[in-house]
This record gives C-alpha cells, structure tokens and sequence, in this order.
C-alpha cells in the first residue's frame, strides 16, 4: 500500500532534514540573545540555547529518518 | 528609475482603528479563492453515470489526489483528504499565479505562516483525537522524562521551517523575476529597442520556468506531502 506513494515521500522528508535541523538552532540564538538582554545575563541564556538547539536539531532529524523502522522491527 | 519594492503593495484601507491595510497578498487571495470556488462549482455540476468532458477531468483531478493522501496517510486516515486537497491545489494556484505578472500570495509569510499554523492545529489536534490528552502528552516524555523541553521546542521548529521554505522559495522567485525585468528592460533601452522589448519579452520565460513552475509546484506539493506525513506521524 505505501510502496509506490514512498518515493515521493521520502523526497519530501529528504528536503526536509535540512531546514528542520537549521531552523531550531537558529530559533536558539535569536532566543538566547533576547532573553540575555532581557536579564542582562551574556552569555549564558545564548549559548545554553544554541546547545539546546542543536541537539532539538538533532532530534528532529533523527524522528524524520527513523520514522520507518519502528514498523518494520514491529512485523 | 523608481526604485523596486519588493513588498506586497496596500491595495486599499478599510476604514476601522485608523485604516486597515488591505494588501496584494489579500486581494490576490480573493482571486484565487473565486476562481477555486468558481471551477469547482463548474466542475461538479450535472454528473453523469458515464464521466465525459468536464467531468473525467474533475474525476481525475480529484482520484489522483485522493489516492495520493491514501498512499502516504493509509487507508484508515482517507478522511483528511478533501483537506490535503484543498491545500494542495490552494498552495498550487497561489505559487502558480506568478505566471500572470501577479504577486503569488505565498510570497508573504502571513499566508504560509497561517497555512502552517493550521497544519501545527491539524497534526496535534489529530494526536489528541487519536491517543486522548494523556496518552498523546506522554509521548513527550519519550525517550527521557527530561526530553519534554526539547521535544516541545522540536514540534514548534515544524510550522516555522514549513512556512519559511514555502516563503523564501517563492519570494526568492519573485525578487530574482522583479530585478530581471528591470535589468533587462534597461538593456533593452539601452541599445535602443525601447519599443520592441526583445529582452524582456524571452529571458525571464527561463526565470518564469524554474522559479513559478517548478519550483511552485514542487513546493505546494511538498507543503501537503509533509503535512500528511507529519498528520500521519503524529497518530501512528
């Protein structure tokens, strides 16, 4: 049932990866920058958040590429 | 020469709290909205037993991507498919309507911001309605009950990377597009042919090409492909 529509699908996570890993780490120094001026902490909330970030990157791209594999041990 | 602005023009003001501004993206959507309503009010009249004309067009349109949300979503999910349609041909003819010298609404990141917001809603909403409030919020603690922090922020990046590739890829096009047709209608000037544009009349079909029809319909279909995988992730 999934055979023929996975190609496309996984064309479209594929593209994904990229900006799924960038886009939190991005979110973490804008984030950290506002919350340091907020608090007048530099630069602990930026660089606490960018670690944050990465590893949220690293997560989202490891849910995308291992999306199928739960089901196959599974059967 | 007028400078070139690459925001969406204010086609008007409503006139509360000091002037509403009603922009291009908004009218553009209007147009997009009445010719979407508009084809599928024509489309779907007078059906037939034996589909000719019209209709085998309206069948095939419809069946295709109905089982393309079955093929990615499975059987059991083929509820969401008049959405995954709607979205998919709302994002294609908006990306697509470039073609006219119009601006795609898509180049504005309130459309795709509110398109992926509404896909954040419809994969959560879905999660919950799948698994019950505890069952789905305990997925947030997998694999470490300290994981929660960073598996929320993970769900937040979704909308915010749909909507900004959508956006950047489709105003990439139309400030790559805008700064051809003044460039070369400067050329065109400039050796003379101010009457006869010869080359802004055959340089941007290549520009038009990639940027509006490949890269649109690669986008919008990607748009609705990610939104079914990420539905179907969240209540699997």
């Amino acid at each position: 049932m999934r055979k023929t529509g996975s190609a496309l699908e996984n064309l479209a996570l594929v593209s994904y990866i990229g900006i799924a890993m960038i886009v939190p780490i991005i979110a973490g120094v804008f984030g950290g920058r506002w919350l340091d001026e907020r608090f007048d902490t530099q630069p602990i909330f930026l660089f606490v958040l960018i670690f944050a970030g990465i590893i949220v990157g690293f997560r989202n791209v490891f849910a995308i590429t291992t999306r199928n594999i739960p089901p196959r041990k599974r059967r | 020469m007028q400078p070139i602005a690459f925001g969406p023009r204010i086609i008007f003001e409503l006139p509360f709290f000091d002037g509403i501004p009603v922009t291009e993206t908004v009218v553009n959507t209007w147009l997009i909205m009445i010719v979407l309503v508009v084809l599928s009010i024509l489309g779907t009249k007078n059906f037939e037993k034996v589909p000719k004309g019209k209709q085998n067009v309206t069948e095939i349109v419809v069946d295709s991507l109905n089982k393309l949300t079955i093929q990615t979503m499975g059987e059991d999910k083929k509820a969401y498919a008049p959405y995954m349609n709607t979205l998919f041909l709302l994002l294609l003819f908006m990306n697509l309507l470039g073609l006219l010298g119009l601006r795609p609404p898509t180049a504005d990141l309130n459309t795709t911001m509110g398109m992926a917001i509404m896909t954040f809603l419809l994969i959560h909403g879905s999660g919950i309605w799948r698994k019950g409030v505890g069952g789905y919020f305990k997925g947030f603690a997998e694999p470490f009950i300290f994981m929660i922090p960073l598996n929320i922020m993970g769900e937040l990046a979704t909308p915010i990377s749909l909507s900004f590739r959508l956006f950047g890829n489709i105003v990439g096009g139309v400030i790559v597009i805008a700064l051809s047709y003044g460039g070369l209608t400067v050329l065109s000037e400039m050796i003379g042919l101010s009457a006869f544009p010869i080359f802004q009349g055959a340089i941007p079909v290549v520009l038009h090409a990639y940027f509006d029809i490949f890269a649109g319909v690669l986008q919008s279909f990607i748009f609705a492909m990610l939104t079914m995988v990420f539905v179907a992730l969240a209540m699997e």
